[in-house]
């Protein structure tokens, strides 16, 4: 199967393909199938779908239909690490814009969009809940305060594995 | 059983399991719809039928309540229609409102209601969905900013297509009819058979015009100018000038084609002889040869791009006689090249799928629908119901019952039939019963001589996948197969007049026009190929059994189809 390769690792597509072969023939564990798939892969790669639909026998249209509907589904795939920065109010007015300015340029994307070596996505949020922490970022859930633009280099450069 | 019930005060029976729509549709009482499709798409979800039932605190929707004994419905209380008219207003409010510029114009339920309830179509007025045309579809062009969500489409392409190109997609505000992620439709699993844009009540779903190609091809002087017309558009096209279903007005429609400007009117019925020739032919060798079975018939455009799409390995068996279309037309081409003269040439078809098969295959100019002809006639300022009838023009009018019954389900295999049972017994069988309208998929097992055949006939694409898994399991086992892909054959085509479906139900129609199609093929001299004198005439004088040029004008050589 050449369009595995394009799915994920040997281990994600051996899951998945098992994923598949339990659930065959079941259009209604759809839900279950899809929340699976989002589980192995961090989300649902489209080629994912096609075979989804060949498996439980349901119209790729109609899976995206339900993807589409659930926010609990994403179709773009996750990064190594998501950074959340904080554009609330507290934030805002620390000068959390020239961070992300800073960040968004060190990292060459723009807001949403993953680098090119599937490191990195950027996202922003309106409160992280710690506006004493002002400004304020998160990298996979960790939480990094008191920011100035000087710092965004160390911190990322920190990830460099 | 049977229950009592009142509507508007007046006193009717009804069968219990009813609803008070078909309850009302049954004793002449108009209920509007427009989410509603019989036994396709029932979601009660547009609001618009909504009655009164007396003893109920609200509303209820008529088309998914059941009728009771002693149920007083009022179907036109103020109430009712106050709140008709505020469920249309409602669905009104985020739809794109250019409707001067809109195809459907005149022709839109969503606009027809509004002029009826005296809708006040700015009530609501607020975002509206976005403009979006998705055109890349050789035939079917979509904007979900005229759509309303009715859901008619999506369950007419799964449940009676089989194909499932479109569904609902997203969220809130957000949803709309698309493919899975969103694509063109051109990407999809979409055959164009047209379905979606019989039932859309609006102008969301409309088909690919044709006309501007159709006039400009009028326009020249130095060309032969050529119309040829498919059975079934005869029995739909006086329905775009307001009469019954299945007027059979092939007459007038002869007279009008050569009104609007062209030179000659031809008859497709005609090119469907030589195709019940050729394919009984191929049929008899491929049985003999025990080669390439089931032969499965390849007339249908949209049928030949399914098998494309969901069964490439059936490709071989799709037969390689042309279509009536691309036989008349090739005959046509050659008739008058041959005499060193430019021809171009227009098809009526009912169907929008035909208008990928002249793309792929080259030899005809341009296809319209049914409803373009209809457009054309009026764009030409003719009187369509005030016109004498006139013939089909020599050499390619003279036709057959065998060729006209084309335009039905089952009517290449009775056709075939006709022909093939005469040429290995000698006796003629004019109607074969059998093989005509079922519901699903029809299996008749035929003897002819010493010979038995299997044959199935499916109309609706989505009946076709489980007889391809049967085969492809080695359950199954058939000579040949005829596939429509849409519900009814050509008579139901994509490009055919539309239909109020809140007056009248898909399988009426299908008989209404059916039946026409069967009363002139009874009342025909001849109903059997073999006794159509041009046919033979063609065969012998014009292309003198030469059977290297027969082959090359009547078979595709290949089975390519993009």
């Amino acid at each position: 199967m050449c369009n595995c390769i394009r799915l994920g690792t040997e281990e994600q597509v051996s899951e998945f393909n098992a994923l598949l072969d339990e659930y065959k023939g079941q259009k209604d564990n759809i839900m279950i199938v899809l929340q699976k798939t989002q589980g192995i892969f961090g989300y649902i790669p489209e080629m994912s779908v096609k075979m989804i639909a060949e498996a439980l026998k349901i119209a790729e249209s109609e899976i995206y239909g339900i993807i589409t509907f659930y926010s609990q589904f994403t179709l773009t795939p996750k990064a190594k690490y998501n950074l959340d920065i904080c554009l609330g109010t507290a934030c805002f007015v620390l000068g959390a814009q020239d961070i992300l300015d800073k960040i968004l340029a060190k990292l060459g994307v723009k807001v949403g969009e993953m680098t090119k070596d599937g490191k990195w996505i950027v996202t922003s949020c309106r409160c992280l809940g710690c506006c004493g922490l002002a400004p304020a970022i998160t990298i996979n859930g960790e939480v990094y305060g008191k920011l100035k633009v000087e710092d965004v280099d160390k911190i990322i450069d920190g990830f460099a594995d | 059983m049977e229950v009592n019930i009142i509507i508007d005060g007046k006193k009717y029976v009804a069968n219990s399991g009813d609803t008070i729509l078909k309850a009302a549709k049954d004793n002449g009482i108009e209920i509007p719809t427009l989410c509603f499709l019989k036994d396709v798409n029932e979601p009660a979800s547009c609001r618009v039928c909504v009655v009164e039932v007396e003893g109920m605190r609200n509303l209820v929707t008529s088309c998914s309540t059941k009728v009771r004994e002693g149920m007083n419905i009022k179907t036109n209380s103020s109430k009712v229609l106050e709140a008709r008219k505020t469920a249309i207003e409602l669905l009104v409010s985020n739809h794109n409102k250019n409707c001067l510029n809109c195809s459907k114009n005149l022709k839109c339920s969503l606009q027809k209601l509004c002029e009826q309830y005296h809708c006040d179509t700015e009530k609501f007025a607020g975002e509206c969905i976005a403009s979006e045309v998705d055109d890349s579809n050789f035939a079917i062009v979509r904007d979900v900013s005229k759509c309303i969500l009715c859901g008619k489409c999506v369950a007419v392409c799964a449940k009676k297509q089989g194909c499932a190109a479109i569904s609902k997609i997203n969220r809130g505000f957000e949803t709309k009819i698309g493919t899975a992620f969103d694509k063109p439709l051109n990407e999809s699993s979409c055959v164009g058979c047209g379905q979606c844009v019989l039932v859309c009540p609006t102008g969301a779903l409309t088909q690919k015009n044709d006309l501007s190609r159709v006039l400009s091809i009028l326009g020249k002087d130095d060309v032969i100018k050529v119309a040829q017309v498919a059975p079934a558009v005869r029995v739909s096209i006086a329905e775009e000038f307001g009469e019954e279903i299945g007027t059979f007005a092939e007459g007038r429609m002869v007279s009008a084609l050569k009104e609007c400007g062209f030179d000659y009117v031809f008859d497709v019925n005609m090119g469907a002889d030589f195709t019940v020739i050729e394919e009984a032919n191929e049929l008899i060798e491929k049985v003999t040869k025990n080669e390439n079975l089931p032969l499965f018939t390849s007339c249908c455009p949209a049928w030949f791009n399914y098998v494309q799409k969901n069964y490439p390995e059936f490709e071989k068996n799709l037969s390689s006689t042309k279509s009536p279309n691309e036989m008349l037309g090739s005959l046509v081409k050659y008739y008058f090249e041959s005499q060193g003269k430019k021809v171009e040439i227009v098809s009526v078809m009912p169907c929008t799928a035909k208008k990928r098969e002249i793309l792929a295959r080259g030899t005809i100019d341009a296809s319209m629908t049914t409803r373009e002809l209809g457009e054309l006639i009026k764009l030409k300022g003719i009187n369509f119901s005030k016109l004498e009838d006139s013939k089909f023009d020599d050499p390619f009018g003279e036709y057959t019952g065998a060729g006209l019954i084309f335009g039905v389900t089952g009517g290449v295999t009775e056709a075939a039939l006709r022909y093939a049972v005469y040429k290995l017994t000698g006796k003629k069988q004019d109607i074969i019963e059998d093989v005509r309208y079922s519901d699903g998929v029809k299996e008749v097992t035929v003897s002819i001589g010493d010979k038995k055949l299997k044959l199935a006939i499916i109309h609706g694409l989505a009946n076709a996948p489980q007889v391809m898994e049967d085969i492809k399991a080695g359950k199954k086992h058939y000579d040949f197969i005829e596939v429509m892909a849409c519900p009814g054959g050509c008579v139901n085509g994509g490009g055919q007049s539309f239909v109020d479906y809140s007056k009248i139900d898909v399988e009426e129609v299908i008989k209404k026009r059916s039946a026409a199609i069967y009363k002139a093929d009874g009342d025909m001299k001849f109903k059997n190929t073999d006794d159509n004198a041009g046919v033979k005439k063609i065969y012998e004088d014009l292309l003198h059994n030469d059977h290297e040029l027969i082959h090359k004008l009547f078979h595709y050589t290949d089975t390519k189809f993009n």
